[in-house]
């Protein structure tokens, strides 16, 4: 199947009838009332062609590998989310074949987490909050496409030297839309952070990523790095870097 | 376009008359229109503008010398998928005046909702002649946004329907319900916002259906008077919207949720609404009623 594809939308109000009945079942029960379509849901009238369910199978199974490579059904232990995250956004990134535009649809996120597979929802968000499990930006499959989008495909990916990024990392590229919308601006900022953790600076990555995506944001107000070259924007980041490391320094000192 | 300090000097606006955005159509070319009808993510728009830029006066407005390379950029932001790319590069050549015709085709992959086209005049390799010149390498000196929409969303509240009686049992006998997520003030507000109407209710059925008398007038502002104060009192409960000029281009819920504050109360900071609300709750209950009009029909 080439081009483009559309998936399923199942509007929001149908999301949250469809969570209703879920509330009390165990994620063996989720599993087993997958479902491949709703009366509900229906793609997209234009701009590809709708996902047949051979494919939407293919991706259930996808999800599901995935899952039980993390330990599904066991819990997954705190801190060791991204053995699920990453490997999954990946999968969702390069088996969907599905457009950015689609991809900003709540209605087809929800789609996929209530129906195709109910039951990834609840195990990877226990406590299963509405805005994880409907499709809105923080849905649990959602965000991980987006990743992907922005930073991948193989969120798994490091330099030697260097481990693949965590849920503050990704968050603090992801959530501002001003670097995270941009997949260029997005893969420099996250390279430049590479680049300090080799550097062997002392400090946590995640405190380093946090300095440099704030101190990057200011200049991007006056500086279009649209027009930068990759040398350019490249040299932009490093003195970024370089600024981060200095100011977390002269913070740590008047604590100390 | 919110107005950004630029940490060196920029030329006056007028050095750069940008002939605004052309859409080319089966028909010939039009100007890009408010809403681009028939779009969906396959369509491919080609999009043209003529920009003449006065480069001997900015440069000298800019404290640049002759020698800077200037181009102008284009970048495209949608806000339903939060992308955002160039578009266009075109260097301007070492002329004292020069029209540049912009051309480029757009397709729509990653598209949708609004469109916002920023044109840019940048320095590539600026040269400073004078002291408050820019030196960095990008430095906008000028900036210009057009916007379109594209699926028709130029005044579409985020709004559907659905049986209370299925969905929210325990409130079957509602007529709407407003969602306001505020748990990430930087998402989208029309993510973050729905408006969901009861279709059990038989006023609201002929609402939907575009019934227009006096109940359903009535509805409408009831409506509309109920969500600005739902709006309103989320506003002033989150700490992510402060105080400061609104944005008329903000698309973030607490950007958003700070221009309907200031739509309805102009002259007034949240800070200071915040105290109003603790210490006379009915003038801002009072003051909604009379800005959103909500008994104007029964005149």
């Amino acid at each position: 199947m080439t081009g483009p594809l559309l998936y399923p939308r199942l509007p929001r109000e149908e999301g949250r009838k469809l969570l209703l009945g879920q509330a009390g079942m165990d994620l063996d029960g989720l599993a087993r009332s997958a479902q491949l379509d709703h009366p509900a849901a229906a793609p997209a009238a234009t701009g590809g062609r709708p996902v047949d369910p051979e494919k939407l199978l293919d991706l259930r199974d996808t999800i599901r590998s995935v899952a039980v490579q993390a330990g599904y059904p066991g819990a997954l232990r705190r801190g060791s989310e991204q053995l699920f995250d990453r490997p999954c956004g990946t999968a969702l990134f390069e088996r969907m074949m599905i457009v950015p535009a689609d991809a900003a649809s709540e209605d087809v996120w929800t789609f996929l987490s209530l129906v195709l597979v109910p039951e990834i929802g609840p195990w990877r968000f226990p406590e299963r909050a509405e805005d994880r499990m409907l499709g809105r930006p923080r849905n649990v499959m959602r965000r991980l496409w987006w990743r992907a989008w922005a930073l991948g495909p193989d969120l798994d990916f490091s330099p030697d030297g260097c481990t693949p990024f965590g849920e503050d990392e990704f968050v603090g590229i992801m959530e501002r839309p001003s670097i995270g919308g941009n997949p260029r601006t997005a893969r420099a900022v996250r390279d430049a952070i590479w680049r300090l953790e080799l550097a062997r600076t002392g400090f946590g990555r995640s405190d380093l990523a946090r300095e440099v995506t704030r101190r990057f944001r200011a200049f991007m107000s006056h500086i279009a790095v649209d027009a930068l070259d990759d040398r350019e924007l490249h040299g932009l980041l490093d003195e970024v870097g370089v600024a981060a490391v200095r100011a977390i320094s002269i913070n740590r000192d008047r604590q100390a | 376009m919110k107005q950004t300090i630029a940490p060196f000097a920029v030329p006056s606006t007028d050095v750069v008359n940008h002939g605004g955005w052309r859409l080319g159509t089966a028909d010939g070319e039009i100007s890009l229109p408010v809403d681009v009808e028939h779009w969906d993510y396959q369509t491919v728009l080609r999009l043209s503008a003529p920009v003449s830029v006065d480069r001997a006066r900015a440069l000298d407005e800019a404290g640049l010398s002759p020698d800077t390379d200037l181009a102008v950029l284009v970048t495209v932001r949608s806000d339903h998928t939060g992308c955002q790319r160039r578009v266009a590069l075109v260097a301007v050549p070492p002329q004292a005046r020069y029209d540049l015709a912009i051309e480029f085709e757009l397709d729509g992959h990653d598209l949708g909702g609004r469109l916002d086209l920023d044109t840019l005049l940048v320095a590539t390799a600026p040269v400073p002649a004078r002291a408050l010149a820019a030196r960095r390498p990008a430095s906008i000196l000028w900036r210009a946004r057009h916007r379109t929409h594209l699926e028709g969303q130029s005044s579409r509240f985020p709004t559907d329907s659905a049986e209370f009686a299925l969905s929210r049992p325990s409130q079957a006998d509602a007529g709407w319900v407003l969602q306001v997520d505020l748990t990430d003030p930087d998402a989208s507000f029309m993510s973050s916002v729905r408006l969901t109407l009861n279709s059990g209710q038989p006023i609201v059925q002929d609402l939907l259906r575009g019934a227009s008398d006096l109940r359903t007038a009535f509805l409408r502002r009831a409506i509309n008077w109920d969500v600005t104060r739902q709006l309103a009192l989320a506003a002033l409960s989150s700490a992510d919207v402060h105080d400061g000029p609104p944005d008329p281009d903000a698309t973030s819920v607490a950007g958003v949720l700070r221009n309907i504050l200031a739509a309805v109360w102009p002259h007034d900071e949240p800070t200071v609404l915040r105290r109003r609300l603790q210490d006379d709750p009915g003038s801002l209950e009072v003051h909604l009623q009379s800005q959103t009009r909500l008994f104007a029909a029964a005149r």
